[in-house]
């Protein structure tokens, strides 16, 4: 292993920190969601975001395949959409020479960036029939599989407030986003702002684009992030650390399953895309700190006691962050490291 | 060697001389509480121990080797202080891959390491304790063996033996009693070992009883034995008496002159007869007399072996008059035994055994006990009852509560059959739980 040289890792560094500052152009008021947007990008993950309507995720997708110069697809999902409606079907069509024969006509799922809008709505056979798609990034039909085109990204929106006639996301396809993101409201600057320069709140057009080799050798930067055998151990304590048993009081008491394997893998590769924001070869532990709350907020399932206690994941990820040491170094409970 | 191998190399001797320190303290801790209770164990319970506790100084070493060892498998190695400075010093894993090849054009400026802090105090204040605890266990006199561990009954066995051996000469004990009891006596003198006071006392008791308890039979055996001399003395002196006429007609004298006639009893042997009567009072109170002197029986025993001796004056004159004064005896024997008795010993005793038992105030034998029949208990009848009041209408019940029935609620709208019972514990959780729903 060769670690990454400054003068080789500077151009992509540039270009990803382009990226961002084009998005937080474009989308006025959200530096941190954008960040962790283009992180999920870099480490080739999908993006569930979560947030009441009119707060800009359409766009923020929107705005995020123009500038990466990727095919996007929006699809909203609604309680009769059915597999089909998604993937694709055969239909019969007749050739040239009057054959009539069955073709396969590709669904909205065969592009870059698939926008699931209000992805909860859609009926759970519906919801399942991206599981495949999400994971080995191909589709299967009437026994063939058709891979899917790269890059591809599945950026889902839902709504928190409006759950009549919705169907909650499995735990299986939850697990399967990279990131939930919470869309919060901006401030008073940032809307006026957007009133005085946005007519009709129009974005104006990405001045950047990234081209698909670009985006590859980013994707291949990301990939070769060190990632120091200290950090790995690391992660895996943090992601044993969620499930019950592992002896944290705020885990013990409101958790009942915690994060998947899967959740570990992802941690790495968000920490990865980190790093490679922050400019750096190496991944640190402050890397996998920031993108700890996105990886694994949705992949707590908590239990009654964190309903009725009105405590949210978030809190219990900051009490992990809190007790789970970095470098698990098991000193007498009386020594401690002080200062730097 | 650049800033960050400085830093992990200073970083290691640090925590190392700390874990080392408190490994060290901790088992100095163990150590001397040991060390100095087996010190106090030896100094009170095995004074004779050869060795000196000081001993106890040369597993020091041995401590801090055991510290060394245990410090050195608890120091974190390289890569895990590595780990640390990294994440403290905020070099984003690039210290970490400070090994990794291309690493050197990556600068990484690690100003120093983190410190290292003890919270020791407990433990240095418990090894100084114990330490304190060995000092002073080592200041704690031994108990001599001599002066504790030898019971003084050299006096007892002493004084036993003596009367062993005054029982002996007087021939009151047989020869093997005798031997055995001063076998007993010689081992009590040569193993005074004190281990087992109690069962030396007991022995001393022992032998103490059985000598005293010899001697008082020997006494009362010699009384009885002088008490028979003296009839016989006296008997013998009555015979012989030749002023005694008057009795010699009595009816009860014929049967004894025939019987010493029988024997051919002549003035001589009888002079011979009370003679030797005599000789054998002295003998018996000669030796009552040297049981007296060892303490062996109390003055009243010897008191009484010498009024038996005297019994009856002993005099012949005084026997003549005796005998002319009560002259209804039918046997001359019996008239000797009451002049023996004299005017009596005095003090209190329970008489002879066999006079017949006295109970005061006794019942004829065939008188039977009068029946008597017990009035009846009383028993609450109407003619025992007392009339308070008579009333002309119905009993009317009191309105002590309304009864509910198949309902567990009383209320005045009704109750139900079955009502749903909130506990406490489940209070919190409901009132959570609408408070909730109002947010």
């Amino acid at each position: 292993m060769t670690l990454l040289q400054p003068d080789e890792l500077r151009p992509h560094v540039e270009r990803a920190k382009s990226i961002l500052a084009e998005l937080d152009r474009i989308l006025l008021g959200r530096t941190d969601l954008h960040r962790l947007v283009v992180i999920g990008i870099l480490s080739r993950g999908h993006l569930l975001l979560e947030g009441v309507p009119g707060l800009g995720k359409t766009a923020l997708a929107k705005a995020l395949g123009d500038i990466l110069g990727l095919e996007l697809k929006r699809v909203q999902f609604t309680p009769d959409l059915m597999p089909g409606d998604i993937l694709g079907t055969n239909i019969l069509q007749e050739s040239e020479r009057g054959q009539r024969q069955l073709v396969f006509q590709p669904g909205p799922i065969f592009t870059n960036v698939l926008l699931a809008d209000e992805i909860n709505r859609a009926s759970p056979k519906t919801q399942s029939a991206l599981l495949e798609a999400m994971q080995e990034h191909a589709v299967t039909l009437f026994g063939v599989t058709r891979p899917l085109p790269s890059p591809f990204f599945v950026m889902a929106s839902q709504n928190p407030i409006e759950f009549e006639g919705t169907y909650p996301l499995p735990e299986a396809q939850i697990d399967r986003f990279l990131f939930k993101l919470h869309v919060g409201g901006v401030d008073v600057d940032v809307l006026d702002e957007i009133i005085s320069t946005r007519r009709h709140g129009q974005p104006p057009a990405p001045q950047a684009r990234v081209t698909a080799a670009e985006l590859d050798g980013l994707f291949e930067v990301v990939g070769r992030i060190f990632l120091p055998r200290a950090v790995s151990r690391y992660i895996a304590r943090l992601v044993a650390a969620t499930h019950p048993g592992s002896g944290i009081e705020a885990v013990e008491k409101y958790v009942s399953l915690g994060a998947s394997p899967r959740a570990a893998i992802a941690l790495a590769e968000a920490s990865r895309a980190e790093a490679l924001l922050n400019g750096r070869p190496t991944v640190g532990f402050d890397d996998v700190k920031r993108v700890v709350p996105a990886v694994l907020n949705h992949r707590l399932i908590l239990g009654y006691r964190a309903r009725l206690d009105g405590v949210a994941s978030r809190q219990v990820l900051d009490a992990l962050l809190a007790t789970v040491d970095e470098t698990g170094m098991k000193l007498p409970a009386d020594v401690e490291l002080a200062g730097a | 060697m650049n800033g960050a191998d400085r830093a992990v190399l200073s970083l290691q001797r640090r925590l190392f001389s700390v874990l080392l320190l408190r490994r060290f303290l901790t088992f100095l801790t163990g150590w001397c509480a040991l060390w100095g209770a087996l010190v106090l164990l030896l100094r009170r319970g095995f004074p004779d121990v050869p060795f000196s506790p000081l001993w106890g100084a040369a597993a020091v070493p041995l401590l801090l080797v055991a510290a060394f060892i245990l410090a050195r498998r608890e120091r974190p190695s390289r890569d895990a202080v590595l780990a640390l400075i990294d994440a403290r010093a905020h070099c984003g894993g690039l210290l970490m891959a400070s090994t990794v090849e291309g690493a050197q054009a990556w600068e990484t400026r690690v100003d120093a390491a983190p410190r290292v802090q003890w919270r020791g105090r407990r433990t240095t204040v418990a090894a100084v304790a114990s330490v304190l605890f060995v000092l002073a266990a080592l200041y704690v006199p031994a108990r001599t063996t001599e002066a504790s561990q030898r019971l003084d009954v050299s006096a007892d066995v002493e004084r036993l033996d003596k009367r062993v051996e005054l029982l002996k000469e007087e021939q009151i004990l047989p020869a093997e009693q005798a031997v055995t009891m001063e076998n007993t006596l010689d081992e009590l003198r040569n193993n005074q070992s004190g281990n087992d006071p109690a069962k030396t006392w007991e022995v001393i008791d022992s032998v103490d009883e059985a000598t005293m308890r010899a001697a008082e039979e020997a006494a009362a055996a010699a009384v009885q034995k002088t008490e028979e001399l003296t009839r016989v003395e006296t008997m013998a002196m009555a015979l012989d008496t030749p002023g005694l006429d008057a009795m010699r007609a009595a009816e009860g004298m014929k049967d004894l002159e025939a019987e010493a006639k029988k024997l051919g009893l002549s003035a001589s042997d009888l002079q011979a007869l009370m003679e030797a009567a005599k000789q054998g009072k002295a003998s018996l109170q000669a030796k009552l007399q040297r049981l007296a002197d060892a303490k062996m029986i109390d003055a009243k025993t010897l008191g009484k072996a010498e009024r038996a001796g005297k019994a009856g004056g002993g005099g012949k004159s005084e026997l003549e008059a005796f005998l002319r004064d009560n002259a209804s005896p039918p046997r001359l024997s019996d008239a000797v035994g009451q002049f023996c008795k004299g005017g009596g010993q005095g003090g209190v005793d329970r008489g002879r055994g066999d006079a017949p038992m006295f109970f005061g105030d006794e019942s004829d034998v065939m008188a039977k006990f009068r029946e008597m029949t017990l009035p009846s208990a009383d028993v609450a009848s109407l003619e025992q009852s007392e009339v308070v009041g008579m009333s002309t209408s119905a009993p009317t019940a009191e309105a002590t509560g309304r009864s509910t029935g198949g309902a567990l609620s009383n209320a005045k709208d009704g109750g139900s059959a079955f009502t749903n019972v909130v506990l406490p514990r489940h209070r919190g959780t409901v009132e959570r739980y609408f408070e909730r729903k109002k947010k």
